[in-house]
């Protein structure tokens, strides 16, 4: 094994693992794709066989695209978990502003706002008597 | 119809010089009505302190459509009847609010949306670019939901409570406008157009959207239909 050999390994395996260690999810993607990274590395014709078999030609290139396919699938899914992830933060900011949310400063008996009522001397005639509503549930 | 039934619900990010001039109008008209600080970093929330209006704020900057929801969810826990959409810059005529609930009110309609392509005196008044934009924007809106309406991204709009309930708006951004037609076609909702009247002021100018967010739109557009 040669020095590169050796360092690519070690870098293959590292990264796998701290893959393997952050994330919960695709745990057999990752140990499949790095076993393959190493398997290629070892036998540096083995890429340039399957590419043959498979009609691509150079071993390089068969890597390159398959990096270009796994990078794609992956800013998919990074795409997908941020727009949920948009619409978790969505979701908590509504309820807080709900639970912020402020009545009218004028009120009649149902708490709704009273129309007609003319403010009198620059709204004196408001209160801000806090919340509308205590929690979500309320509502 | 009780005009306190009728919840205007105004989403509004820094909107201080004008908040109080488009809100009390509506006020004076008896409407109940629902302003969403989409957290501005003005002083918009402290001069909604002290006026006659439901206040919700955002804890963060979510968008327009966002803001719309979060008004129409709280409206509706309310007891609203009848709800309107009215944009903050004060573009849209507060009389006009009757024309868009007319049609609602004699069950002819469950949504009604303001158009200014309706009346050539209404048309006169858009700026041509943002004529063109629209006009585009009518097409792709038909390709997304199988409606073709006058208008793009008018943001006058009547709902009854029964078309309210049915949204659940997912576009936070502008994307929102197109979002509202796509619900109204999947729901079998009546929908109709009433001409109303824009003022492009040159504040409300200012603070509508930049004409190249109509590419974000449509992208956004485009990957609500892949990521559903």
């Amino acid at each position: 094994m040669t020095l590169v050999q050796f360092l690519l390994i070690v870098g293959l395996l590292w990264g796998c693992l701290q893959l393997l260690l952050s994330s919960r999810h695709y745990r057999l993607v990752i140990l499949l794709t790095g076993s393959a990274g190493v398997l290629v590395v070892l036998a540096p014709g083995l890429a340039t066989t399957l590419a043959n078999r498979l009609g691509i030609g150079r071993g390089s290139d068969l890597i390159l695209y398959m990096s270009v396919l796994i990078l794609g699938m992956l800013w998919v899914r990074i795409f997908k978990e941020n727009r949920d992830l948009e619409q978790n933060t969505t979701i908590l900011a509504r309820e807080v502003a709900f639970l912020s949310a402020r009545r009218p400063s004028v009120k009649d008996v149902d708490g709704i706002l009273a129309p007609n009522t003319e403010p009198t001397d620059e709204r004196k005639g408001y209160v801000d008597d806090g919340p509308a509503t205590k929690s979500w549930n309320d509502l | 119809m009780n005009p306190r039934e009728v919840f205007v619900i105004v989403p509004a990010y820094n909107e201080a010089p004008v908040i109080e001039g488009t809100v009390m109008p509506l006020w004076k008209a008896g409407y109940s009505i629902v302003v969403v600080d989409d957290c501005s970093s003005d002083r918009t929330w402290e001069i909604l302190a002290h006026m006659p209006v439901y206040s919700l704020r955002h804890p963060i900057n979510l968008g327009q459509g966002a803001a719309l929801q979060t008004g129409m969810a709280f409206a509706l826990a309310h007891g609203a009847k009848y709800l309107v959409h009215f944009d903050a810059d004060g573009q849209h005529p507060s009389d006009q609010v009757p024309r868009l609930l007319e049609p609602i009110l004699e069950k002819r309609a469950d949504v009604v949306l303001g158009s200014r392509f309706l009346q050539a005196s209404d048309t006169a008044n858009v700026p041509w670019m943002k004529r063109f934009l629209l006009r585009s924007g009518r097409l792709i809106n038909y390709l997304f939901t199988g409606l073709l309406l006058s208008d793009a991204h008018n943001g006058f709009r009547a709902l009854s409570r029964k078309a309210a309930e049915q949204m659940q708006l997912r576009e936070n951004g502008f994307a929102h406008a197109t979002e509202i037609i796509e619900v109204i076609h999947n729901c079998n909702l009546r929908v109709m157009e009433v001409p109303t009247t824009i003022r492009y002021t040159d504040y409300s100018v200012r603070k509508g959207q930049p004409v190249s967010n109509a590419l974000n739109i449509v992208l956004a557009l485009l990957l609500r239909r892949v990521f559903k």
